[in-house]
């Protein structure tokens, strides 16, 4: 019977940054990521190759939100009259 | 003076003048649009109260660089129909006007100008939105202002945009959304609201093929661009580039559903309509027609938030477009995986499907920073985060790119959920006018903020503000983990300012 109350109250108190927006409960690990998952700020130096490949591809995703900015000459000369 | 019951046969009856009778009115798709908009599943109207000998500014001047030299006496006084969304009588409405407060007035819902000429008679038209005064909305009308309406000695104010058919002479449906649009912008006082005849004239000399201006045929993309231009505004053009795949024409392209989502989302809070020239089914086969965007609906809560990719404007499932051949804030629902349900489409006896080809962002001149280029910064930060947290988030990472006025920025930031001391050095800190905001959140939880110089050249570092809303826990890891892998990750960012934005976001964790 109390659960729905105690639920609201998490909900306006407890959970950070959700409802209650003055309420300054940053989120932590818990909070964002999945169960058990933590990490350290300990040395965490990516493999050369590995980075490269991934900077590759994000490139490449880049490139194509701004070649969105290229316009089509053709489609310029379309008059529009109706 | 006169007042009448609102219903179908009466509204008819005062959309017609001299040169268009009431059997042609019901044959208008702007008749049958405003009988629904009007009725009792839109605004509800009771009652009708007809202004005859109303000066309508932007038709006279149409009338003097026109109508005034044709053969055929056309008058030169309009006649204005307001409605109300309360039945009353003649003697209710001349206490109401010689009373104070009287409660008739806050049942106001606007008004249409019908002009005398002939067939393309709907003039100036300002009607509430469906959802004015209701608190909590899922539509999101950003394209609006406030109109301050003079009626029998009283103002009474609507937040709405006004509307009007293209007449075929002045203007074709470029211009009249132009017009549209530029009824908003002209809020800001470097921006100047033309009437019909000025903006097409500030499009070209003469026609694309070489025929005299007026009557006009039509206005291409780029002349489009030089009507806004003209009025003090930057226009911004993007073509599709996403090939259509039924019925298809060589050359022709449209611009994607997620795409055309994005830009709506990204530019709402400066609020300038946004020009579409969309490819609609007519007669058969597709004709081009332009309209100005002036809001959107999102879906609700929960509905594929994350499933289409990683952009809260991913949300929006309609938006309300000025179509000058039908009426204001007309639905146009998003078809996936690409087109749009317009009122054409409603209209086509295939249904088939309408296609944005261009679109025009008019913006102030001096927001020099397109959303795109801001997308790319976000894509290298919405990859550097999944990869620093090697894919463990527990809600999918998802981000909210917006424009807006720096000043409101800072007034939102009293209200979020900050130390003291936080808030005070943003918003005493100096920023520019108009800047980008990208807000990243898990799940629902707002993540992270990140601010962007909207007025600076695109090779720049445009980073001014990270904020976090985590511990720090958080903060150290990502620190760390972005200083050891400084040398790798500079790449991903576009030109020479790649470790000047891995530098902003290390200062600013």
């Amino acid at each position: 019977m109390l659960f729905p109350y105690i639920y609201i109250w998490y909900l306006l108190y407890l959970r950070p940054n959700k409802f209650n927006m003055n309420s300054i409960n940053k989120l932590g690990f818990t909070d964002i990521l999945k169960a058990n998952t933590t990490f350290k700020s300990e040395k965490n130096i990516e493999s050369k190759k590995e980075l490269d490949r991934f900077i590759v591809s994000t490139r490449k995703e880049q490139e194509d939100v701004l070649r969105l900015k290229h316009l089509n000459d053709n489609q310029l000369k379309v008059i529009i009259k109706l | 003076m006169d007042v009448l019951k609102y219903n179908p046969s009466n509204l008819s009856k005062e959309l017609s003048n001299k040169h268009t009778d009431v059997e042609m009115v019901k044959t208008k798709n702007h008749f049958s649009y405003f009988k629904n908009y009007l009725g009792v599943d839109g605004l509800n109207a009771k009652t009708m109260v007809i202004e005859e000998e109303y000066v309508s500014k932007d038709f006279l001047h149409d009338y003097a660089s026109y109508y005034a030299f044709c053969f055929t006496h056309y008058h030169k006084f309009c006649r204005r129909i307001h409605f109300f969304s309360r039945a009353f009588t003649l003697e209710d409405l001349n206490k109401a006007i010689v009373g104070e407060n009287h409660r008739l007035w806050n049942s106001y819902l606007g008004f249409i100008v019908v002009n005398p000429i002939p067939i393309t008679m709907i003039g100036y038209t300002v009607l509430k939105t469906y959802s004015a005064g209701k608190k909590k909305d899922l539509r999101k009308y950003w394209g609006l202002r406030d109109y301050k309406i003079h009626l029998f000695g009283k103002v009474l104010t609507i937040n709405s945009l006004a509307f009007q058919e293209q007449d075929n002479v002045l203007a074709a449906c470029a211009t009249t959304a132009i017009w549209s649009m530029l009824n908003k912008a002209s809020v800001d006082l470097h921006t100047t609201l033309k009437v019909p005849s000025e903006i097409t004239k500030d499009a070209d000399r003469l026609q694309n093929d070489g025929n005299r201006l007026f009557p006009n045929k039509g206005l291409g993309t780029l002349q489009i661009c030089q009507a806004i231009n003209n009025s003090g505004l930057a226009p911004e053009v993007r073509t599709g580039v996403v090939e259509v795949d039924k019925h298809k024409e060589e050359g022709d392209y449209f611009i994607s559903n997620t795409y055309l989502k994005k830009i709506i989302n990204a530019y709402e809070l400066i609020g300038i309509p946004i020009i579409l020239a969309i490819k609609v089914p007519y007669k058969g086969a597709y004709g081009y027609h332009a309209v100005a965007v002036c809001g959107h609906k999102i879906a609700d809560k929960g509905h594929a938030l994350y499933d289409i990719g990683p952009y809260v404007a991913n949300r929006i499932e309609k938006i309300y477009i000025h179509d000058d051949q039908f009426g204001p804030f007309a639905r146009a629902p998003f078809i996936e995986p690409n087109g749009l349900e317009t009122q054409w489409t409603l209209n086509d006896k295939d249904k088939l499907p309408s296609y944005v080809m261009n679109m025009v962002v008019p913006v102030y001149p001096k927001i020099r920073i397109s959303y795109e280029d801001v997308e790319a910064i976000i894509i290298g930060l919405h990859r550097i985060l999944i990869r620093a947290f090697k894919e463990e988030f527990k809600d999918p990472l998802f981000w909210d790119i917006k424009l807006n006025y720096s000043h409101c920025f800072k007034a939102q930031v009293l209200g979020f959920a900050l130390e003291e001391k936080e808030k005070l050095d943003i918003v005493s800190g100096s920023l520019p006018k108009y800047i980008w905001i990208a807000t990243c959140y898990v799940g629902e939880d707002k993540f992270m903020e990140l601010t962007f110089d909207a007025t600076d050249v695109s090779n720049a570092m445009l980073g001014k503000n990270v904020i976090c809303y985590f511990d720090t826990d958080v903060k150290s890891y990502l620190k760390s983990y972005l200083i050891d892998n400084k040398l790798g990750l500079r790449k991903i960012f576009k030109d020479r300012s790649g470790e000047n934005y891995l530098d902003f976001m290390i200062n600013n964790l």
